[in-house]
This record gives structure tokens, C-alpha cells and sequence, in this order.
């Protein structure tokens, strides 16, 4: 029998990062903030809605937009979506990562169709948090932009078919 | 694509370990914050399922978002208890529960009152025996 030992995490300088936090509830910004500022990145801005969140990413482009799905009115999802298909916009192709109790394989999928770059589950950790910040920066997916998906390739094996798109025998 | 790669540089792999520090505690610094809203939570759940009917849409909106905020938080302070029963009422909710529903209504009262003895109690983590005879109770799968 083999034993698979994990590849120890890589640890970065995450001081030049600007990244922008959107959530609803103030605790949550509160706590997704102070683990950034473990990790020694550089500048965590606060948005308590997307409509703030637009207003921020107009006077500075973040590097990485952390978002939760549960929000109102518009939720996670409808923001990536909307991210992504404004063309016009400053942030269409900024790593994004969604924050989410709601881990039902149909919900994830919902994400990764809507242009995430990776979704983190709740309750978030340190641990967590610094992994799904790693996974992004070596990420080597190349950003798609199609009528009808924009955001990285979905496909994590290069040469892969998206789930959505396999035929049915 | 605007890559985090080029705006980041690797670091020795023990600055993890002093950043994992800090994290624990800046975790630690907003325990009583958590504690305070965790409480403010629970008695408005507890308020929304003794509220009157009509347990429309709206009701049900804002009583599983409150119960998955409090699923949301607690493990982050070591309340994994907390997050596995209020996930359950999350299940109990999405089942389409109203409180019209005096099953519904006992059931969730008796989640809201186990997650006020987790925080009452402090029982960190999953709780040990106790914690696993109060998801029994609860009939939340361990």
C-alpha cells in the first residue's frame, strides 16, 4: 500500500494584494478581514452590498473580490455574473472567490457556470481561506470569454469536456 | 486573465506557521463579538417561529438565513457543534416546514435550545458525548 503525502503549502508575500470583501453580514467582513490581515495582504476594503462593491471596484481595481452567496438583494451568484459580463467594466476578468455554506454539487456547478474562479465552504479557516487564495495564484487556467460563458475555463484537465457539455449514451 | 501570480512572490514556508498565529488570534479577539450576535440570532429565530402566520416566502427567507449564517460561523470559533445543528434546521426549513406545522415548530424550538446550551455551556468542537447525544436528540446523522 502507498501512502500519498500532501504537498506541503506554498507560502506567498501577499502584500501587494488589494483585495475587495462583499458580504451582507458585518461579522463575516469582520472575520474575512482579519484573516487576510494574518496572511499579510496589503489592503482589505469592505463592501456590504454589490452595489457598493461596484462603486468600490470603479475608484480601485481589487486584485481579488471575495464574495458570499448569501445576500440580498442581489446574491453572489447574480454579482460574478454580472462582473464578468460587463465588458466595460474594470474588474471582468478578476479572480473571484465565492464564499458559501451551500456545497450541494448543483450549487457548485451554478458557480463555476456563473465564471467563479473557486468556491470556498463555510465555516472559513485560516487553513481554508490561505489554501483557496493558493489554488487561485496557481491556477493556470486560461480566462474564456464566449456568448455564452465568460470567466476561467471550467475545464481543470486540459482537453476535458465541461460537465454540461458530455454527451448522454 | 489579471493573474494573482504576477502580483505575489513566495515566501520560506515557516512565515506560515506565524501567519496561522496571528489568525488564531484574531479569531480569538472577535470570540465575544461571534458570542454576542450567535445569541442575537438565536432568540430571532426563536422569535420568528413563534410569530403568527402567515409563513410565507418571506418567513421562510429570513428564518434560513438567519439559521445559515449561524452554520456559517460556527467552526470558524470552534462551535462545530453550532454549525451541525444549525445546518439540521437548515434541512428541517428547506423540507418546507412552517410553523403552522406544531411537529415543525417543536422540533425547531428544541434545535434553537440546544444551540443556546452549545453557547451557554461552551462546549467547544463536536462536544464529545454530549455533543453527539444532543444531535441524537436532535436526529441530526452525526
Amino acid at each position: 500500500m502507498s501512502i500519498v503525502q500532501q504537498k506541503p503549502q506554498q507560502a506567498y508575500d501577499l502584500s501587494a494584494l488589494n483585495v475587495l470583501i462583499v458580504d451582507d453580514s458585518d461579522h463575516m467582513l469582520t472575520i474575512v478581514r482579519r484573516l487576510l490581515g494574518a496572511m499579510r495582504v496589503g489592503s482589505a476594503r469592505l463592501a456590504p452590498d454589490a452595489a457598493v462593491a461596484f462603486e468600490m471596484m470603479k475608484v480601485e481595481v481589487p486584485d481579488l473580490i471575495i464574495v458570499d452567496w448569501n445576500m440580498i438583494p442581489l446574491d453572489g451568484i447574480d454579482f460574478i455574473r454580472l462582473v464578468r459580463r460587463d465588458e466595460e467594466g474594470p474588474c471582468g476578468d478578476t479572480p473571484i472567490l465565492l464564499l458559501t455554506a451551500h456545497t450541494e454539487p448543483h450549487r457548485v456547478r451554478a458557480a463555476r457556470d456563473a465564471g467563479v474562479n473557486h468556491v470556498l465552504a463555510k465555516p472559513v479557516s485560516f487553513k481554508t481561506l490561505y489554501r483557496a487564495i493558493a489554488t487561485i495564484i496557481e491556477d493556470e487556467r486560461p480566462f474564456v470569454r464566449t456568448p455564452a460563458y465568460v470567466g476561467p475555463d471550467r475545464r481543470w484537465k486540459k482537453g476535458a469536456a465541461v460537465e454540461t457539455e458530455r454527451r448522454r449514451s | 486573465m489579471t493573474s494573482l501570480r504576477d502580483r505575489v512572490r513566495p515566501l520560506p514556508a515557516g512565515v506560515l506557521a506565524a501567519m496561522q498565529k496571528d489568525a488564531k488570534s484574531a479569531i480569538e479577539d472577535l470570540r465575544a463579538t461571534y458570542l454576542t450576535v450567535s445569541r442575537e440570532q438565536i432568540a430571532h429565530l426563536q422569535q420568528l417561529i413563534g410569530r403568527a402566520a402567515p409563513h410565507d416566502e418571506a418567513w421562510q427567507t429570513e428564518i434560513y438565513r438567519v439559521a445559515h449564517d449561524l452554520k456559517g460561523q460556527g467552526s470558524t470559533f470552534n462551535y462545530d457543534l453550532v454549525t451541525r445543528i444549525a445546518a439540521g434546521l437548515c434541512h428541517l426549513i428547506k423540507d418546507g416546514g412552517t410553523c403552522e406545522d406544531a411537529k415543525f415548530a417543536r422540533r425547531a424550538i428544541a434545535h434553537c435550545q440546544a444551540l443556546q446550551v452549545v453557547l451557554d455551556k461552551d462546549i467547544r468542537g463536536l462536544g464529545g458525548e454530549h455533543g453527539a447525544a444532543l444531535l441524537k436528540i436532535l436526529s441530526i446523522e452525526e
